[in-house]
């Protein structure tokens, strides 16, 4: 009798627990703290913009942002992650338009579809590419490189984040179109990367803005063009390729966010202008000028559309170039 | 050799050819300026051909130079202690293998706070023998601490049951 | 401001009561997240960094998360040596020793004495990274791709010496290990490799999930097969605290894992691990009795905590220098510091001279507050392995479960982790070493992808490795050592075929 007694407390007491673990009825969105996923490892570029969004969002909105981050197979696992998530809006991932997005598709199976799979939900900023060499180079400008790589006829090692990842593709464009030869170093992201053209390893590197501002301030770097089609509003001082002649450009690395494509309408759209008030709030214009990060903010129709044209201008360049994993 | 050293070299020596095989043509040895994927895994593919070969070499280098009884007495000792206790050892280290598999196959479908429930209180009824009762309250205080500690102070995020939510 | 007022003024930010607080509650979840296996400091950190959001100065919070991160080196060592458990890569190499004096009855020395270790080479590496730290930085910026490649390989030679009896198996051993390394995308050809269309194994294994299974696992598994009861704790608990003769033999291991780990671990990357390595076979070379080393020699504890030790204070140089995180943990550190505006970097010492001081000063108090913290709680660890095997066998795959689970959320995870507890059984039961397996599974990726980077670098010319000053200073080291190694086989082979007992 004793036993059954005790057993059955226990028992009651483990029930109470699994109760308790239990999620309740749901009310209006968002009524829990919604997660974003950031499929790059943490300190990042992408890291750090989601990081800021994250500090900025509960003034808008009553329920936090949580940043997660998921590194791994150059931003699928985290990605993936996100499209098999249930689609009701509180799982998102940050770092839509990266390499991952716009450039891998092109050259080899996904196990998803990044454009079937996801909704667009807003733009947020544009990492765009900028070549860098080393302050103690002779390089002052893309002129005096090629010059110099004809001359030579010797190649130019340059570092680059992942292998064909936008950085890569970039500067393996910019070389082709330039005429000269340039191996690419990839290295396990663009930390890495930059740090080694630091150490004066390779000739010239690859960045984000905000990867590469802190050794141009710090006088370690000579930024020597910026492969958009138009100059980026965080360096407005360099010059882009096209306007030093060679007439290659690409989106560099776009972030943007995006949920499972069946998350509903009103969702996205609660998401997308929550968003844009981040955008727009004082506070985080600042943040964004200290992580040397420009804000290009797009609406979820407008994004969408943005990402295809990118999508498609990747996948030209690619053609043309001949480029694949070999 | 016993017969698990025996075992042991034999899938040394196999995996070292697969992996080599597979390195070579599935995923490209690469030239000299860029070695390829397949670069790596080639060599170590080799290696452990060549070092399984050298460890078959060893032990028979060994067997021939020492005095036959010497290494009788190696293996009969380990044969004693697998004989005499019987097979209880065994079955009791198959079944929390099976425990511990069970958990891993239900860790994810009934969420974790059920998964841990049915791992301890199978741990100590299987595999410890314990009585019922010793085996629950074990079973409940475990489960409630560790649901505790890791749902509560530290936030780590744990399946929960699908049936549930 | 030069660098007496600086840690004066650094002490006055570090002692506050607030600060004091943040930095206690740093090192008091550091040591619980280095104790649960699975559970990284970067996780945490990065858990924990919302909160830091609400709090103005950035100081406290750097402050709490610097102590979560070297908290959580002196608490990955406590389950090394208790359970064979490793908490991550640079605390595989404290297993071996301090895992076997834990079976002979000795974890109460074995703890104290990484404790006291690790005291010391925190706090000496702060000091060099006060008086040091510029120069230091732009000596780690010069190494490059073959420097890196050179100076894992080193490591993975020391790897060797951890092979116990069999050099052999022990190459086996540590040859599987770098297969496995290579499991997943391959960051220099974009290839996937070995993933037999499994999704997960794209990201490769996971380094928790291989150390954790095969040394704990597989510990456990085999435990479970003996007869009688299993008591990890086989004299009675008496000598809790290191004698005099611990303490004589381990110092000058201390002193040595201290300048080898700080100096290695300036180097971003693997520098905790690599330390660790060379510690453990400097301190076996040295030694006048390298057999007790794989049986439980203090010094093979002593040398190693104190090295990743070192190295953990160390590589906040880059970070605090250069602006460059070495690693995962000093990343999220990183981070933090950028959302609240502060600047990493050369121009931190003089934008934000409360925050650099600040931090380093509250390392020297950091470290004093986990030696209080660690070594009273050494004779609460070491009656933590009297409850019974039976409870304590499925609480540790519990834990080791749910800490792998969380890496990466998926089940997947779980299977991995007990397939290398059955490996790591099979090892046990062929009495084969399994040290050089998860190192070389750390080292392999490094040692390989540094080659191939340097190879594009220099056009496929091998040259690049001896022709850069660092790289061909590692180089001779390795061939003295390979040399040495051979010139000492061949003597003993002189003297003769010794009649001992049977290998």
């Amino acid at each position: 009798m004793k036993r059954i007694l005790i057993s059955t407390v226990i028992l009651m007491w483990v029930a109470a627990f699994m109760v308790a673990g239990t999620s309740l009825a749901q009310d209006k969105f968002p009524s829990k703290p919604v997660t974003v996923i950031v499929p790059f490892s943490a300190g990042g570029s992408t890291d750090l913009l989601a990081r800021a969004v994250e500090k900025i969002w509960p003034k808008h909105s009553p329920q936090p942002l949580v940043v997660v981050n998921k590194p791994g197979g150059g931003g699928v696992v985290g990605t993936e992650f996100v499209v098999r998530s249930k689609a009701d809006g509180y799982t998102l991932f940050l770092g839509y338009g990266s390499g991952h997005d716009v450039v891998m598709p092109h050259l080899q199976k996904m196990p998803y579809d990044p454009y079937k799979d996801l909704v667009a939900v807003s733009r947020l900023s544009i990492h765009s590419v900028v070549i860098c060499t080393g302050a103690k180079s002779e390089f002052n400008s893309i002129k005096d490189m090629i010059a110099w790589a004809k001359k030579e006829n010797k190649p130019i090692t340059s570092s680059v984040s992942t292998k064909a990842g936008a950085v890569d593709i970039s500067i393996t464009a910019f070389g082709k179109e330039a005429g000269i030869n340039i191996v690419t170093v990839p290295f396990a992201g663009g930390a890495d990367a930059v740090t080694t053209l630091a150490g004066g390893h390779v000739m010239i590197g690859g960045g984000h803005p905000s990867e590469v501002m802190p050794h141009i301030k710090a006088g370690r770097f000579k930024p020597l063009a910026v492969a958009l089609p138009e100059r980026d509003a965080s360096l407005p001082n360099v010059p882009t390729l096209k306007e030093q002649g060679v007439n290659v450009y690409t989106w560099g690395s776009i972030k943007g966010v995006a949920a499972p494509a069946a998350t509903p309408k009103e969702v996205v759209d609660y998401l997308d202008a929550t968003f844009q008030k981040v955008c727009a709030d004082e506070e985080f214009k600042k943040m964004m000028v200290d992580l040397d990060q420009p804000i290009m903010y797009q609406d979820s129709a407008a994004f969408a559309q943005f990402l295809q044209q990118a999508y498609g201008d990747y996948g030209k360049l690619i053609k043309d170039l001949n480029i694949s994993i070999q | 050799m016993s017969r698990g050293e025996n075992i042991a070299n034999l899938v040394t020596i196999a995996l070292g050819v697969f992996v080599a095989y597979h390195s070579y043509h599935s995923l490209k040895l690469g030239i000299l300026i860029s070695p390829g994927a397949g670069f790596m895994p080639f060599l170590c593919g080799v290696a452990l051909m060549v070092l399984g070969i050298f460890w078959r070499i060893q032990a028979f280098l060994l067997k021939s130079s020492r005095h036959d009884n010497c290494f009788h007495d190696a293996q009969v000792v380990e044969g004693t202690a697998e004989t005499s206790a019987g097979l209880r050892p065994r079955v009791k280290l198959c079944l929390a293998f099976v425990t511990t598999l069970a958990y891993a196959f239900l860790f994810e479908r009934i969420g974790f706070l059920l998964s841990t429930l049915v791992f301890m209180l199978g741990w100590q009824m299987l595999v410890e023998r314990e009585r019922w009762l010793k085996s629950i309250i074990i079973t409940a205080l475990c489960a409630a601490a560790m649901y505790t500690l890791f749902r509560y102070l530290l936030r780590v995020e744990l399946p929960s049951n699908p049936l549930f939510s | 401001m030069n660098i007496f007022d600086g840690i004066i003024s650094g002490f006055f930010i570090a002692l506050t009561p607030g600060n004091l607080l943040f930095a206690f509650l740093g090192a008091l979840i550091g040591t619980a997240v280095g104790v649960l296996p699975g559970l990284g400091p970067a996780a945490t950190i990065a858990l924990l960094l919302p909160i830091t959001y609400s709090i103005p100065s950035p100081v406290p919070a750097v402050i709490m998360m610097a102590g979560i991160y070297y908290g959580a080196m002196y608490g990955g060592s406590t389950t090394s040596i208790l359970l064979n458990l490793p908490g991550e890569a640079a605390s595989v190499v404290t297993c071996i020793d301090g895992y076997k004096m834990a079976q002979k009855g000795r974890a109460g020395p074995a703890l104290g004495i990484a404790a006291i270790g690790s005291f010391i080479a925190g706090t000496v590496s702060v000091v060099g990274l006060t008086l040091f730290a510029p120069p230091i930085a732009e000596f780690a910026l010069s190494f490059g791709p073959p420097e890196k490649f050179s100076l894992a390989l080193l490591g993975l030679l020391m790897a060797v010496t951890l092979s116990g009896a069999s050099v052999t198996k022990g190459l086996i051993i540590m040859v599987l290990g770098l297969l496995f390394g290579t499991v997943g995308i391959d960051p220099i050809s974009g290839k996937s490799r070995f993933d037999f269309g499994v999704t997960e194994l794209q990201s490769g294994f996971d380094f928790v999930t291989l150390a954790v299974g095969v040394f704990g696992l597989g510990e456990i598994f085999y435990n479970l097969e003996q007869q009688g009861s299993v008591e990890i704790v086989t004299t009675k608990v008496g000598q809790v605290f290191p004698k005099m003769a611990d303490w004589a033999k381990s110092r000058l291991a201390i002193l040595r894992g201290t300048l080898i780990g700080f100096f290695i671990g300036i180097i971003p990357g693997g520098g905790a691990v690599i330390s660790s390595l060379v510690s453990y076979a400097v301190e076996k070379k040295i030694s006048k009795h390298p057999e007790e080393f794989g049986q439980g020699a203090i010094e093979g504890v002593a040398g190693p905590e104190s090295a990743n030790n070192a190295a953990s204070s160390a590589s906040f140089i880059p970070l605090l220098t250069l602006g460059i995180p070495g690693n995962a943990a000093i990343a999220m550190i990183f981070a933090c510091l950028l959302i609240k505006g502060v600047k990493p970097g050369p121009f931190l010492i003089v934008e934000h001279p409360d925050v650099f001081w600040g931090v380093i000063a509250s390392m020297y108090v950091g470290n004093i507050m986990l030696i209080i913290l660690n070594l009273p709680l050494v004779g609460v660890w070491v009656q933590l392995l009297r409850v019974p095997y039976g409870i304590l066998a499925p609480v540790v795959i519990l834990f080791t479960a749910i800490g792998s689970y969380s890496i990466a959320n998926q089940a997947f995870d779980l299977y991995a982790l007990i397939a290398f507890g059955v490996l790591g059984y099979v090892l046990r039961k062929l009495k084969i070493e399994a040290g050089p397996l998860p190192l070389a599974f750390i080292l392999g990726p490094m040692i390989e992808g540094s080659m191939r980077q340097s190879l594009l670098m220099s056009g496929g010319s091998f040259l690049i490795f001896v022709s850069r000053p660092i790289s061909l200073t590692i180089v001779a080291l390795f061939a003295l050592f390979v040399i040495g190694q051979f010139v000492f086989a061949v003597r003993r082979a002189r003297q003769g075929p010794r009649i001992g007992p049977a290998v």
